[in-house]
């Protein structure tokens, strides 16, 4: 469902993608991992039309992604929890779902909101707390509540687990997989949790300074010595 | 000289002010918060308001209360042709931003002058009622520029609090990368915010042009009072913009009732000076982050 074929990213001089091809279906989940500054972050925001594209193309559903503004992405059914989580933290938590429920018809968002309430129902308690002062689990719940409200059929989720507690790194993973069951979309996930990403994810892409250096399926590469020596911290 | 009557009409006199300043400023801070540009040319935004109100209330002959939102629709038509050809290229870009917008200021000022001469005019008034309530005399006229500030900041409050683009506007001020991520359309938001603030601007310009006088430089006073209300009030907030117009437009009228009028922009701008050394977040906003 989506076709990266042979994509460079750049900022100015700074190359942060080279050349890199992938591919996921539909319903299946894809961890990209890899150290800091791999480019994982760039790939997910060139999807979103927030980093420019030097080569290659992003091809959706049969669309072309690149070219598109971000608000065109979305709507074509990809939503978006980026990195760091950036909720915006004046507005309160239902105002935050509202925002991200805002491609969808207006009759629509009762019902959707209360089903993505459901999936997290700590965002139900705080409804109408301003969003900065929840906690930082709570502001990463939010932040993949609000990628949900627009129905995506692929979600983009960089560094889910940054800076959270063991307990809710699994129980992030959980409620993933649940909705993803009852949902069925595509999840592209970036991690420098490897382990924790191959867990939730069917495949993984290794990545190293912009470049693919290993793919192939998580229990594969959760398996691999060369990968475990340098992206699992065990040997 | 301090009777209850006096000191009542003083009052209204700068509620009506208030309400004007108010009206002016949340404009101002709103294009501000949206799309960080100080915007130079607010006020002459406000003066095509006045002459824009002339036209359709004096020239046309509508009845005032209809002529009063065209006019301010026009304008902010209008001001969307300068938001795609020069603001849209400076959001986000503070200082060439206020350079631009300088110059947008001085362009129109001048365009004002060229079309319409530098002598002064005003709108002859259109409600001429005078009622008495115990020892106060109001006029209808100011019963009306009350009215219509109210009227209008209930609307722009209900608008940003509870409507899809009131929310967009919200979170694309906090945040517009973010914003855009959730499927807002960013510019098609600049260009609301632009037009609600403009409009605003010309609605109060009208409101001017009616209480005081008409003339292509009387958009510099809008503009002063919008800066000296957000230093009061802190930017961005509709609660701050209430509270520094209302000590504005109170204190002027206060002031100048008993000290003169040179007295009231000499304290108004001291004060200014002392709140940016002592308080720079305004007397009601929190520090930046
Ligand atoms: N806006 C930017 N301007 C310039 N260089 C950038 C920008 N964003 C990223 N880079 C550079 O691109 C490279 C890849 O960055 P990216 O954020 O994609 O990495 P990442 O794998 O997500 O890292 P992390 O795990 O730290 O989030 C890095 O060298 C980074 O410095
Ligand atoms: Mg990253």
């Amino acid at each position: 469902m989506l076709d990266f074929n042979g994509v460079s990213i750049s900022y100015g001089a700074v190359r942060a993608v080279s050349e890199l091809s992938f591919a996921i279906e539909p319903g299946e989940t894809v961890a990209l991992i890899g150290a800091n500054g791999a480019g994982k972050s760039s790939i997910l925001k060139a999807i979103m039309g927030i980093a420019p594209i030097r080569h290659g193309s992003i091809v959706f559903e049969n669309g072309k992604l690149d070219g598109l503004r971000t608000f065109q992405v979305v709507r074509r059914g990809i939503g978006y929890s980026p990195e760091g989580r950036r909720v915006f933290a004046a507005t309160s938590v239902i105002e935050n779902l509202h925002a991200g429920g805002h491609i969808l018809p207006r009759p629509q968002v009762p019902a959707r909101l209360a089903q993505v309430l459901d999936y997290f129902p700590r965002l139900r308690e705080r409804a109408h707390q301003a969003s900065g002062s929840l906690s930082g689990g709570e502001q990463q719940m939010l932040a993949i509540g609000r990628a949900l409200m627009s129905r995506p059929r692929l979600l983009l989720l960089d560094e889910p687990t940054l800076g959270l507690a063991p307990v809710m790194v699994q129980h992030i993973g959980e409620v993933i997989r649940t909705v993803q069951a009852a949902e069925g979309f595509a999840v592209l996930v970036a991690e420098q949790n490897a382990v924790w990403a191959l867990k939730l994810a069917g495949r993984g892409i290794v990545l190293e300074v912009g470049h693919k250096k290993f793919q192939g399926r998580s229990q594969e590469l959760a398996q691999d010595p060369v990968v475990r020596a340098a992206y699992l911290g065990t040997d | 000289m301090f009777t209850f009557a006096i000191l009542s009409q003083i009052a209204l006199n700068g509620i009506t002010l208030s309400a004007i300043y108010i009206l002016v400023a949340l404009g101002f801070t709103l294009i501000f918060g949206v799309m960080r540009i100080v915007n130079f040319a607010h006020g002459e935004f406000a003066m095509l308001g006045g002459f824009a109100l002339s036209f359709f209330y004096v020239s046309l002959g509508l009845h005032f209360l209809v002529a009063l939102p065209i006019a301010a629709v026009a304008v902010g038509a209008f001001s969307l042709v300068l938001e795609r050809v020069v603001y849209r290229r400076f959001y986000q870009r503070e200082m060439p931003g206020m350079i631009a917008s300088l110059g947008v200021s001085i362009a129109l000022m001048y365009g004002g002058v060229a079309l319409w001469g530098t002598h002064q005019r005003s709108i002859p008034s259109a409600f001429s009622a005078v009622y008495t309530i115990g020892p106060i005399f109001v006029t209808a006229e100011r019963v009306v520029v009350i009215g219509v500030c109210l009227v209008s900041l209930a609307l722009f409050y209900l608008v940003l609090r509870f409507t899809r683009i009131g929310l967009a506007m919200r979170v694309v001020a906090e945040d517009r990368i973010t914003a855009e991520a959730q499927g807002i359309d960013t510019v098609a938001t600049y260009r609301f915010a632009f037009f609600i603030s403009t409009a605003m601007a010309a609605l109060a310009g009208g409101l001017i042009g009616q209480l005081f006088s008409l003339s292509p430089f009387m958009g510099l006073m809008p503009l002063v009072k919008a800066f000296i209300v957000v230093i009061l009030g802190g930017l961005g907030g509709i609660l701050g913009a209430a509270i520094g117009g209302l000590v504005l437009g109170l204190g002027e009228s206060f002031v100048s009732t008993f000290y003169g009028a040179s007295a009231a922009q000499f304290i108004s701008f001291g004060l200014i000076i002392a709140i940016l050394l002592f308080r720079p977040q305004g007397l009601v906003g929190r520090k930046e982050g």
